[in-house]
């Protein structure tokens, strides 16, 4: 197909193996080319939580973000406004069809987010719903969607994942939550279930600025629906498949069986950027001298076998130790950044159940792992839950006060990661 | 009778120097690291040697099943031309066999050359260096064809230029550690009373004698490496980009009979002292040259193997002058 962008694939990680090693890890780097034009089409989805909670300044606030979105759409790209209240309706354009941007229907749709009215209750599974039903009938191409709310689901657990689930692969999904009276573990289920991103807006007057970045970043996607297509040779063991820059993403459940050796993991949509994945294979022993080949990795357009780009994961056994004992400094970097996601993770939850020695212990290895790794801007969150007393050691003391905000800004992003430093 | 050229099978006449339908050279026998490699090199409908899977190698060059890279049949290579022989191992360490040999012998006239190549590992594919120099460089000192007026000096000199070009031709200058190797060469003429060595770099040649020989045994060879300054495995001279290929050449006349050794650093790492080279392969030649070469190479796999060895033998016969007695 022509206009496919190459991708390109790097693998990095320490091809040597000592006598009777089986285990290999590897730092997939991939980054899509600057050459590809966007792609045509396309489809914007922007569902606005229009429950009677977010009366006054949030639904304002909401209104010019929905303004700022549309502004931000390119011409040719197909787009709808849903109102998201116990119930989904759409807004513009008229239900059951979608609008194609060019400055008439921008201006159209501009004039109707006044529309936008909080009155109701909070049904996110229904606004997924509809949202994909509106990607199903359009066609293939860049789906995304955009989705903010200010407040708990009141739909059951139940209902909300047979919806999200239904959504998988249809569409992916950015989530924003406004305020501090929504659940950051449910928007999260959504975003990463929807392959998108999730973050707190914490101040309503923020939501414009973030709203125009989110659609600037969705207008530079250049391939919709890419997959990482993993070959292991025969008796090795996938542990894992995880993104780890931008954000921690565990994608070794979502494996798709694609052929004997073969699984494919959805990525979602691409633009000019990189993404980093940590592989890690178990691969049968062999002895000193033996090459193998324990991976390959392509770049795939989701559902075929179009490869896109493709990198190999070599290794060798060796008897030198001075060369199989050397650490990957990016394995062990991006180990340290998975873990510190989780720590965070698990001292948050510990917070939350009133267990404060096993929180203390959690955040104060998350104060070491985020210092270690020179992830500054996790180091400063962390320090607005707990007083660092030591950093090497990770003594920490709960702050007492902590506002709500602060812990869920935490939580929103204890995902991101940083790369790696640049050494002296 | 008729006889047939050995590469083609086309018939031949006894007094041709090179079979008219090949062109091969019908009085040298030869033999070389790349003879190993050529009858092990995995045809692609072959099954994959440790899985059975048949399928063809994919482009990656990895069987599609099991993953494993097909070895190259060079980890342990022996050679035996009768007159001289060969081993080379890949040791315990290393992944690769990164050494080459090449040994040949001229069937009519005698006279006879070996080389040995030891690829820098810090280079990429040195393999394919090591094995490129060595087989080039016998080529020009058995002279195809040969070169009635060269001396021994000019051929060895020739030789490791000839060398030296082949690996540069390998790879663009512009590519990131092309590969390099060293050489160690000997020629020896028809009477084996005249031997001449060639070296670039730390692989070596040794004369091997009994203690009371008339030849004793000794270091032929002077390594281009920063030993002096401590340095023992930087090599200030190579075959490839940036080296300086100027060999060193030494002639040998011996009046009594030894073994000559030539072999790469995995050997005399282990073992650099020409005495006890000569205590371990003298009496083990007794069974021939390969006997010699691999009961040498045991030393240095024993003793850890952490290197790529390889170990040639050439029996040097001087035969005794009986003394003219004046009649009385």
């Amino acid at each position: 197909m022509t206009g496919a962008p190459p991708f390109t694939v790097e693998v990095d990680h320490n091809a040597y193996l000592h006598d009777g090693a089986s285990r290999v890890d590897a730092i997939v780097t991939v980054t899509g080319s600057e050459d590809a034009a966007p792609a045509p089409g396309g489809l914007e989805i922007i569902i606005i939580d229009c429950s009677s909670s977010m009366t006054g300044e949030k639904i304002r606030s909401a209104r010019r973000a929905t303004v700022a979105a549309i502004a931000a759409l390119r011409d040719g790209v197909s787009f709808t406004v849903i109102a998201g209240t116990q119930i989904a309706e759409q807004i513009y354009p008229r239900k059951g069809t979608t609008a194609t941007a060019d400055s008439d229907t921008r201006a159209e749709a501009t004039k109707t987010v006044d529309r936008l009215r909080a009155y109701g209750g909070t049904g996110i599974g229904t606004w997924l719903t509809l949202a994909r039903r509106t990607a199903q009938r359009h066609p293939a191409g860049i789906k995304h969607a955009v989705l903010l709310t200010d407040g708990q689901n009141g739909e059951s657990a139940g209902e909300l994942t047979a919806a999200i689930q239904a959504c998988i692969g249809k569409f992916t999904c950015d989530c924003r939550g406004v305020g501090t009276d929504w659940r950051v573990d449910e928007l999260r289920t959504i975003s990463s279930a929807l392959l998108g991103t999730v973050d707190i807006v914490a101040k309503a007057t923020d939501l414009a600025d973030d709203f125009r970045a989110i659609m600037n970043a969705a207008m530079d996607k250049r391939v919709a629906d890419v997959a990482l297509r993993l070959w292991t040779p025969r008796d090795a063991q996938v542990r894992f498949v995880k993104q780890v820059s931008p954000t921690v993403e565990d994608l070794t459940a979502r494996r798709t069986e694609t052929g004997a050796l073969l699984g494919d993991y959805p990525l979602g949509s691409w633009g000019v950027e990189s993404r980093e994945y940590h592989v890690s294979v178990e691969v049968p022993r062999r002895s000193v001298g033996e090459r193998m080949l324990a991976g390959r990795i392509s770049l795939v357009r989701a559902g075929s076998d179009e490869i896109l780009g493709k990198g190999l994961i070599q290794v060798e056994w060796t008897g030198d130790s001075a060369l199989s004992t050397q650490i990957n400094v990016r394995v062990a970097h991006y180990t340290g950044q998975a873990e510190l996601a989780e720590v965070i993770r698990d001292g948050l939850t510990a917070l939350e159940a009133g267990d404060e020695p096993l929180a203390t212990a959690r955040l104060g290895r998350a104060v070491t792992l985020a210092d270690e790794s020179g992830n500054d801007a996790t180091a400063r969150l962390l320090n607005r839950v707990v007083e660092v007393i030591d950093t090497a050691t990770g003594t920490v003391r709960l702050r007492r006060n902590v506002s709500k905000e602060d812990v869920m800004t935490i939580d929103s992003r204890s995902t991101k990661t940083v790369p790696v430093r640049r050494g002296p | 009778m008729t006889a047939t050229c050995p590469h083609c099978t086309e018939s031949i006449e006894a007094t041709d120097r090179f079979c008219e339908a090949c062109g091969a050279d019908l009085h040298l026998r030869r033999a070389g690291t790349v003879t190993a490699v050529d009858s092990a090199t995995v045809e692609t409908d072959r099954p994959c040697r440790s899985c059975g899977h048949c399928a063809p190698a994919d482009n990656d060059g990895y069987c599609p099943s099991c993953g494993l890279h097909p070895r190259d049949g060079t980890d342990r290579v022996e050679l035996d031309l009768g007159a001289l022989a060969g081993v080379s191992d890949r040791g315990h360490v290393h992944a690769r066999n990164e050494d080459a040999m090449a040994l040949g012998l001229l069937t009519d006239k005698g006279g006879l050359a070996a080389v040995v190549c030891d690829g820098v590992s810090s280079t990429r594919d040195p393999e394919k260096a090591s094995r490129a120099a060595a087989e080039t460089a016998l080529d020009v000192l058995l002279g195809v064809p040969p070169d009635a007026g060269a001396t021994a000096v000019a051929l060895t000199r020739d030789a490791v230029a000839a060398a030296a070009k082949a690996v540069s031709a390998l790879a663009p200058a512009d590519r990131l550690d092309p590969p390099s190797c060293t050489l160690v060469s000997a020629l020896v003429d028809r009477s084996g009373q005249e031997i001449t060595i060639g070296w670039v770099g730390d692989s070596r040649a040794y004369w091997l004698a009994g203690p009371e020989a008339a030849e004793p045994a000794r270091l032929l060879t002077n390594d281009h490496s920063s030993a002096a300054q401590g340095r023992p495995h930087e090599i200030t001279r190579w075959l490839g980009l940036d080296g300086e290929p100027e060999p060193d050449i030494v002639t040998l006349r011996p009046t009594g009979t030894g073994l000559l050794l030539l072999c790469s650093d995995g050997l005399w790492n282990y073992c650099p002292n020409a005495q006890d080279l000569a205590d371990i392969a003298v009496p083990a030649s007794a069974t021939g040259p390969l006997g010699a070469a691999a009961t040498l190479t045991t030393v240095a796999l024993d003793a850890g193997g952490r290197d790529n060895i390889t170990v040639v033998i050439i029996p040097v016969v001087i035969p005794v002058i009986p003394t003219l007695r004046s009649p009385s």
